[in-house]
């Protein structure tokens, strides 16, 4: 895929701008040949402001447009009906027939609750921004055999002030505000993993003050300190396991709603929360581990206290 | 109200590691909830100390966008900055144009983006080195850098650059390049980490793009009277339908609109920290009441009322939600710090902008909401405590 540079500011600002390149007015020497060989389509992108218009005439010589199915119901329209847009919410507004409603393939970073997506023949969008042979991207579908990365390479060195970019390079470049995220929601989890543990150590801490007249009578009677180390340490695994799965249905039940919540805001398929088996894994034997530790530290401040002393003697 | 805080230092004093672990506890959760209210509106808040910065009180945005967020112009932009200028209370409407320019300096061109102001010394940027547009150097037009241009290109005050639309020797029919003579470098509020930005004459811009003057993509509006923001705002509501005039309260608004994650996250995981708080503090202090249930009693029996009792058990809650606010308060700063540098490596962020900003509400809301949870997590103990019969309690614990 052709795009403008990445250093362009309106290109990387994440509102939904547009970015103008230039307009190529002449053809590479060598390279045009090829690149218009694999052309298979080209895609203009401006900001075009649909509105309906009510109660609307037939008029069968209107160009037509196609509409996302999120984008024809909040616009409340159906195929066959006419819509006006513009390129700014003051207008000018160009009519325009509905001529299909399909549904697209649903990206992370095109979900919104608001944006109504237009998908108008070239020439229409070219006459409505008043520009001429404009473009902002040009999609390359290459032979089974072209590598991708070679491909963008040579289409990068030709003077047309725009640059190429293979589909995985794209994809890397349009993830990036996902991937900050990612690790943005890693260190909060890092936090929330501190704070549980702090938690769990002050509860076992309690747990252990409570059970130390206990503790102190079961190694009076004669109980090994080591059958009684054993013993909270069981406790302590148990709470840990039991917590555990709790925390676990708590995890499920609660991406479960993030899920029904967010599907509805936006009116989309795509899932906003998955539990996978290996973060699971992950969070049940981090929650079982921290469980055991405490458990552990408080079995070591219960017997190294004499039995008498934790009667209280 | 002394006795009852005596105690309830007491009490504490008693178990200083089993206190010393919960107020750790509470810390880290504080500093977790401080950190929220720092996230929720902080972008916003963070934004509109930078537009405060800048004085410009409103600014004029072709309808339904936001400055600089397309492709629309002003098409009159010029002639209704000089009416703005008109308008009681104004001091200076400036139309700005703006533009992506490639720019050569000895190797290939990169991409910058460039401004158009009708004159130098406008307070839209400011110099750091070199002086402004409105004094001439040499006999090419002058260009003011950013800081970014000036490090990334090793471009400084007298060098000479070219500039044109295009980027390559094919398409210089679409836009001449032009060599201008850099007489400044600037420090532009609202750029990105790496943006590289340039301010030059309007009138050179058009020209270099091969457009005529008179649209703008923006007008900034410096008032004399800030009272008189709400009637510029309703003459160009009525008299210009075809713009938006964004108060620098309503533009941060409507960027608002488009941080709802964040302030849906703030207000998640702001409720998950008070939430572990609450427990934090009922375990700890209903434990707490469980191991001096004769000690109660024993103060019931010398005349401490049922509301001095529970009041005692409530003040034991709030007195280590108050112990932990210290604690939040380092812990949230310096882990807002750490938050921040990662959530502004999103792209399209501008550089002096922050995602955790604190302001004192956000610090007001944080300390108000620890103690009603400290308050709150003593609820359950007071009523245990409070309802304890004197009698029944002092003999179990002769008998224990």
């Amino acid at each position: 895929m052709i795009h403008p540079p990445a250093t362009d500011r309106r290109a990387e600002r994440p509102t939904g701008d547009v970015f103008r390149p230039m307009p190529p007015h002449g053809r590479g020497p060598r390279d045009w040949p090829y690149v218009a060989a694999f052309c298979a389509a080209l895609l203009m992108f401006g900001v075009a402001l649909p509105r309906l218009v009510v109660g609307a005439a037939p008029q069968p010589d209107l160009p037509t447009v196609d509409l996302t199915d999120r984008s024809a119901r909040l616009l409340g329209v159906q195929a066959g009906e006419v819509i006006e847009v513009g390129t700014t919410a003051a207008g000018p507004w160009q009519r325009l027939r509905v001529a299909h409603v399909y549904h697209p393939a649903e990206y992370p970073t095109e979900i919104s609750r608001t944006r109504v997506d237009v998908r108008l023949h070239l020439a229409d969008l070219e006459a409505l921004e008043g520009g001429a042979d404009d473009v902002d991207s040009v999609v390359v579908r290459l032979r089974a055999s072209a590598d991708p990365g070679q491909v963008a390479t040579r289409l990068d060195v030709l003077p047309i002030g725009a640059r190429a970019y293979s589909s995985r390079e794209l994809a890397a470049h349009g993830s990036a505000p996902f991937e900050v995220i990612a690790r943005f929601h890693e260190a909060i989890s890092v936090v929330t993993v501190v704070t549980s543990s702090v938690f769990l150590l002050a509860i076992m801490t309690l747990r252990g003050e409570e059970m130390r007249r206990q503790v102190g009578v079961m190694r009076l009677v004669g109980i090994s300190p080591r059958s009684v180390g054993a013993a909270i340490l069981l406790i302590a695994t148990g709470i840990a396991v039991a917590g555990s799965l709790v925390g676990v249905g708590l995890g499920y039940v609660l991406s479960a709603a993030t899920n029904v919540a967010y599907q509805r805001l936006f009116d989309t398929t795509v899932v906003f929360s998955r539990i996978t088996l290996p973060l699971l894994g992950e969070a049940v034997t981090l929650s079982v581990a921290l469980g055991i530790a405490a458990g552990a530290l408080t079995t070591w401040r219960l017997l190294r206290r004499r039995a008498l002393e934790q009667l209280g003697r | 109200m002394t006795t009852l805080l005596w105690l309830a230092g007491r009490t504490f004093g008693r178990h200083p590691i089993r206190t010393a672990l919960v107020v750790v506890g509470l810390s880290v959760t504080g500093a977790l909830l401080l950190d929220m209210m720092m996230l929720a509106g902080g972008l916003q808040a963070s934004l509109g100390q930078v537009l405060s910065q800048m004085g410009f009180a409103v600014r004029v945005v072709p309808k339904g966008t936001t400055p600089f967020s397309g492709i629309a112009e002003i098409p009159d932009g010029d002639r209704l900055a000089a009416a703005i200028g008109e308008q009681p209370g104004v001091a200076a409407a400036l139309p700005i144009a703006a533009t992506n320019l490639y720019v050569w300096r000895q190797a290939a061109p990169f991409a910058s983006f460039a401004f158009g102001v009708p004159r130098g010394e406008t307070g839209a940027y400011v110099i750091v080195d070199g002086h402004d547009l409105s004094r001439q150097g040499s006999g090419d037009p002058p260009v003011v850098v950013s800081r970014t241009l000036a490090r990334f290109d090793g471009v400084r005050v007298g060098d000479t650059l070219t500039a044109a639309t295009a980027a390559g020797a094919v398409l210089e029919g679409t836009g001449t390049p032009e060599r201008f003579q850099v007489v400044g470098i600037a420090d532009f509020y609202l750029d990105l980490a790496s943006q590289r930005s340039m301010v030059m004459r309007t009138a050179d811009l058009r020209r270099l793009q091969g457009r005529p003057q008179g649209a703008a993509a923006e007008i900034l509006v410096r008032m004399a009277d800030p009272d008189q923001v709400a009637a510029l705002l309703s003459w160009l509501g009525t008299r210009h339908p075809e713009v938006d005039a964004l108060s620098t309260e309503r533009y941060l608004s409507r960027i608002g609109a488009r941080l709802t994650y964040f302030n849906q996250f703030a207000l998640i995981l702001s409720t998950l920290s008070l939430a572990i708080s609450f427990l934090l503090i009922t375990a700890m202090v209903t434990l707490s009441l469980g191991e001096r249930l004769g000690e109660i009693a024993m103060l019931r029996a010398l005349g401490f009322t049922r509301g001095r009792i529970g009041i005692l058990i409530l003040m034991e809650g709030l007195l280590l939600s108050a112990g932990s606010v210290l604690g939040a308060f380092v812990l949230g700063l310096t882990l807002s710090g750490y938050l921040d540098t990662i959530l502004r490596a999103t792209p399209g962020i501008p550089e002096k902008l922050h995602f955790f900003t604190l302001t004192a509400s956000a610090l007001g809301r944080t300390i108000a909401l620890l103690l009603v949870t400290g308050a709150a997590g003593g609820l359950y103990p007071a009523a245990i405590a409070s309802r304890l019969p004197v009698a029944l309690t002092l003999h179990a614990e002769v008998l224990s």
